[in-house]
């Protein structure tokens, strides 16, 4: 936190070694979460360096993040990432082609974790967007329910409801997948 | 029937299977971090510079991409010159080009070259208004394409070169800038009605349009297939209704999954029952008349004028739960509420272009807000009236940059020192 403090002090006098840590630092976390949304390595990579073009953009006007960096971070790419998906969500574009990552095992391991990679992906794509970034952020990326509601700017209980109807909504996704023979 | 256990345990290895993600590649990750380093080392260097006399103060967003060009406008000048030597028919070629297009890069190089080689305020600003509009025209082309990650790069541009018009008025004289700016108002006003028409149905029907037709055409087999259809599904899930329910609007009353849909965001807003919301719309005939009965949406100036489909569509967004693209799209990018634009768009039924001028020209320091500015572009007719009202345009070089604005109601204020800016508290901040 102090650190943080430190680094967005340095980042609002555009100081090049602030800004040098800030992008070293979360870029690959924006990048994860980006990814985990839109599941398109190019586009993930594209739209969290937008992120930081965002922040210096912001910062060069006076605005830009005040107390908390990495929130004000994630809330810039959980923007940009619902532009993007509205932007794509009527075009020819599957999104899951290449969310499959090989995880090394043997032949039969491999398409059973391909398949499961695929269905928890269409499930979580099934998820309205606030749930689907609660679900990101609180079962792929680790965050706690109160550092979550910040980034989304809710109020914990809310982080909590958003995080059991999406839970239950996967669920329901994959029982229906499973009863239809999709397992 | 599965197992709860059994469910829980695959969600969780379903969940566990997602946490592996490929690395970013390396090259262009670096590529993008030497990008960022060198754009924030030129904005420390133009921070570390002279203040611009006049109106680098927040009035109308500066536009970094001409800006830039602008600099570069000697170098880019001489190439294009030679390139107009060696490769006149490229160049012509590239006139036409739009955002995406591979010589669109070359024109605009070449109108970089036609701005460096303009010198009197009279011509730039010709020139800046024929961008202008050649930029809107691009926005329309691109439209019409339905290209819409394009589009918003044109509308961008568009924002651009309507900056450097203000500009550009701003830096001229006073006589200058009193003759010129009657006829900023004028291109202005022509492209507010093409700007909000683009901004508006274009955006809406792409965004809701194509989809949904294609199931719609398709929907019927829904009604007697066992796939669920994917479009009550997914409104089931959003309203909390069941899925047989809407299924039953749709196959058995004859409703369509939009209309269905604007009696959720009726039904959800008001908390009339959906029968109740279609028996009002049968009854009234279309959802702006449902919604302006029910006081979702403010009346029309004229109540006896029918909305048209287009103005209905719009309209879908003040009662709805989907947030309307352009307005977020303008929230974020200027940094407002977009709970505020949609007040201005649904209750001031101010057009989206409107909008987008009155914040592109920003809280000026007098304090007016967005919301006075649009107040008083309709009272005064324009914006270049407006801007000149405000003081930002047409003001001598040589009065002091902040002298108070004199109204007629109120007596002379002095020349206040604005305290320093506050700081806003995290939660408002939308890049």
């Amino acid at each position: 936190m102090v650190e943080e403090q430190a680094l967005l002090r340095g980042a609002r006098e555009l100081d090049e070694p602030a800004l040098n840590a800030i992008f070293e630092t979360y870029y690959p976390l924006l990048y994860r979460y980006v990814y985990h949304h839109i599941r398109h390595q190019t586009t993930a990579e594209d739209l969290t360096a937008e992120v930081f073009s965002r922040m210096l953009e912001q910062l060069s006007q006076g605005d830009g993040p005040r107390q908390y960096l990495k929130a004000w971070l994630y809330r810039v790419a959980h923007n940009l990432v619902i532009d993007h998906t509205r932007r794509q969500v009527h075009r020819d574009h599957d999104p899951l082609d290449e969310g499959i990552v090989s995880t090394g095992h043997d032949v039969e391991m491999e398409v059973h974790n391909a398949i499961l990679q695929w269905q928890a992906a269409a499930a979580l794509q099934k998820l309205t967007p606030m749930q689907r970034a609660v679900i990101i952020l609180k079962y792929l990326e680790g965050y706690s329910n109160a550092e979550i509601a910040p980034i989304l700017e809710l109020s914990v209980g809310a982080v909590k409801a958003l995080q059991h109807r999406g839970l239950a909504s996967m669920r329901r996704y994959l029982a229906h997948a499973r009863e239809s023979g999709g397992e | 029937m599965v197992d709860q256990e059994e469910l829980d345990r695959e969600l969780g290895e379903a969940l566990d299977s997602l946490r592996d993600v490929p690395l970013p590649d390396q090259g262009r990750q670096a590529a993008q971090h030497a990008a960022f380093l060198a754009t924030a080392r030129q904005q420390r260097r133009l921070a570390q510079s002279p203040a611009r006399p006049a109106r680098s103060r927040g009035f109308l967003r500066p536009a970094p991409a001409l800006s830039k060009r602008w600099a570069v406008a000697g170098v880019i000048t001489a190439i294009v010159l030679a390139m107009l030597l060696s490769t006149g028919g490229v160049i012509y070629a590239a006139d036409g080009a739009v955002p995406g297009d591979p010589l669109y890069g070359v024109d605009q190089a070449v109108e970089s070259a036609r701005l460096g080689l303009t010198h009197r305020p009279e011509s730039v600003l010709n020139l800046l208004l024929s961008l202008a509009e050649e930029r809107l025209a691009e926005a329309e082309e691109l439209a019409a394409r339905q290209d819409e990650g394009n589009l918003n790069l044109a509308l961008d541009n568009y924002g651009a070169a309507v900056s450097s018009l203000a500009q550009t008025l701003g830096t001229a004289d006073g006589a200058d800038a009193a003759s010129l700016t009657p006829a900023l108002d004028t291109a202005i006003s022509s492209h507010e009605g093409r700007l909000t028409q683009l901004l508006g149905p274009a955006v809406a029907q792409a965004d809701a349009g194509e989809g949904e037709e294609e199931q719609e055409e398709e929907g019927t087999d829904y009604c007697v297939g066992a796939d669920p259809h994917p479009t009550a599904y997914r409104l089931a899930e959003a309203y909390g209704v069941t899925y047989e329910e809407i299924m039953g609007w749709f196959c058995y009353d004859g409703y369509g999954m939009g209309e269905i849909e604007h009696a959720l965001q009726t039904s959800a807003a008001t908390g009339l029952p959906v029968e109740e919301v279609f028996a009002l719309k049968v009854e009234l005939g279309g959802w702006g008349e449902v919604w302006q009965e029910l006081g979702l949406i403010g009346s029309t100036d004229d109540d006896s004028e029918e909305l048209t489909e287009e103005e209905e569509e719009e309209l879908a967004y003040c009662v709805g739960a989907d947030p309307h693209p352009v307005a977020q799209r303008l929230a974020d990018t200027y940094g407002v509420a977009y709970e505020d634009i949609m007040t201005w768009f649904c209750e001031g039924r101010y057009g989206l272009g409107e909008i987008m001028h009155a914040l592109q020209t920003g809280s000026d320091e007098e304090g007016n807000t967005p919301e006075e500015l649009l107040q008083m572009k309709t009272d005064m007719g324009g914006w270049g009236q407006v801007w000149q009202e405000l003081g930002l345009i047409g003001k001598p070089d040589d009065k002091p940059d902040k002298e108070p604005k004199i109204k007629p109601e109120k007596p002379e204020k002095p020349v206040k020192v604005k305290p320093e800016k506050k700081e806003k508290p995290e939660k408002k901040v939308k890049p």
